[in-house]
């Protein structure tokens, strides 16, 4: 019989709800059977944690006498977003500090930019506001320049566009007759390694393939402290191929998240800084997926090794826009350390951690089982989400 | 005998394992099932090649003066 999220919130209220992590949650239903397994246990946390670039924190700085219009800002050096009011400023996760050189020298090592700014807060530590405006009757001050952290703003909210890829590409230098520098890390030619970058059977969108759970509304952990999905990522995509198991093939869904960042810790908000490509913020997620049935308690069972990904080539495919898959492989390969690509071992590696993605589903799990996290049941299904109410069936 | 030894900063890691996947000699490994990462000094080959493969700051490159090839 199927459960409803007020039934699991009042076991979760009471100290009752069985909780286990995505990782677990494979062995429960190999042991016990779907059916078992939904209805032994309550809630399955996932995690992820690694670069997610479209991220930022929009900052209210509050008013100064005499008072301010913001028009350009920059904190410790990078510029600030000054175009939201007089004092709110949004600061993204990708933006470098002014005067870096960039790729001049290649590779350019992009030690600080709006990711570090975002850390840097998170710890408590002084950021530089630095601010100009060009006047107005009511906001005259024309120039600012003050230290703040992040206890004493107004309003610090971690609003991230394009978190928690479900599923993504795995780079290889395959067409290219030099290193290259991507996103995804440094690639040696001649498919001489291969990176990747998630969380796999610990992902939150790949343990509820079909978004039947996750909308809009739903409770997340965000960055060591709480958070919400507000929103469909920017580009998610549900219309992808998808094997037997519903688990997309590729890139697919996203989730734009917000929360509180005076809540949040530096164990999972982390600057990143990406040679010969620019900086970054690394994100720790984690969503909790309410087994409502047998259907969720079979998706959150998915392994490694039933979760695939295409291999591209990031020397020419990739840059031009024809990411034809050289190969598909598993999650359980990528994490041996070796794959196969066009009849040649290709060592791997992650840009993801694994090791946190693991961490973030215990502490959620932990905060769950403590009854200090409630289950957040979507007000609106993301895109591609099942027809009924609010995809729960 | 290398003219660098990688100067670790564990504190910064986070474990995603970047490192070992640029590292020739085996000097940086991922242990499993942890997913962590180990490092064996007497293989470091002192290159620099996982120091440009780490965003987070936890590795480096300092002068060896040609003396142990690798340090923890």
């Amino acid at each position: 019989m199927a459960k409803t999220y007020d039934e699991i919130n009042a076991k979760i209220r009471k100290g009752e709800a069985v909780v286990v992590t995505a990782e677990e949650m494979i062995d429960v239903v190999r042991s016990r059977g779907a059916k078992a397994a939904a209805r032994d246990v309550d809630v399955v946390t996932t995690g992820t944690f690694g670069p997610m670039c479209s991220s930022g924190a929009l900052l209210n700085v509050g008013h100064t006498t005499p008072r301010m219009r913001i028009q350009r800002a920059r904190l410790n050096g990078v510029e600030a977003y000054g175009g939201l009011a007089a004092v709110d400023l949004y600061i993204g996760a990708t933006q470098l500090r002014d005067g870096d050189p960039m790729n001049a020298p290649f590779p350019g090592r992009f030690p600080y930019g709006g990711g570090h700014v975002i850390e840097a807060l998170v710890r408590g530590e002084a950021v530089e506001l630095a601010a100009e405006s060009y006047g107005t009757d009511c906001y005259p001050r024309r120039e600012l320049r003050r230290e703040l952290r992040l206890r004493d703003l107004p309003d610090a909210v971690l609003w991230n566009p394009r978190n928690a890829y479900q599923n993504y590409n795995v780079a290889v230098n395959a067409r290219g007759d030099r290193e290259i520098y991507t996103y995804l890390g440094v690639l040696g030619p001649r498919l001489e390694n291969a990176a990747f970058c998630s969380a796999g059977q610990l992902s939150p969108l790949l343990n509820d393939p079909r978004y039947r759970t996750i909308g809009i509304g739903t409770r997340v952990f965000l960055g060591g402290g709480g958070g919400y999905v507000s929103f469909a990522g920017t580009q998610h995509r549900p219309d992808v191929p998808r094997g037997a198991n519903g688990v997309p093939t590729g890139g697919a869904g996203t989730l734009m998240l917000t929360g509180d960042l005076k809540g949040m810790s530096p164990s999972y908000l982390r600057g990143v800084s990406i040679t010969g490509y620019g900086a970054s913020l690394a994100v720790g997620v984690g969503v909790p997926i309410p087994i409502l049935d047998e259907e969720l308690a079979l998706s959150t069972g998915v392994s490694d090794a039933e979760i695939f990904a295409p291999v591209i080539d990031y020397a020419r495919d990739y840059p031009d826009n024809r990411p034809t898959p050289l190969a598909s492989v598993s999650y359980a390969e990528l994490r041996s350390g070796e794959i196969t690509v066009a009849g040649r071992r290709v060592r791997t590696a992650a840009m993801s951690s694994y090791a946190k993605a693991r961490d973030i589903a215990q502490e959620l799990k932990a905060w769950i089982e403590g009854g200090r996290f409630l289950l957040g049941e979507p007000v609106q299904p993301l895109p591609g989400a099942p027809a009924g109410e609010g995809g729960a069936r | 005998m290398n003219d660098f030894i990688l100067v670790r900063n564990p504190a910064a890691c986070v474990d995603c394992t970047a490192c070992a996947g640029r590292c020739p000699s085996g000097a940086l490994r991922v242990t499993r099932p942890d997913h962590v990462v180990s490092f064996d000094g007497e293989a470091c080959a002192g290159c620099g090649r996982c120091v440009d493969a780490c965003g987070y700051g936890a590795l480096g490159l300092a002068p060896g003066a040609g003396r142990k090839r690798g340090a923890a």
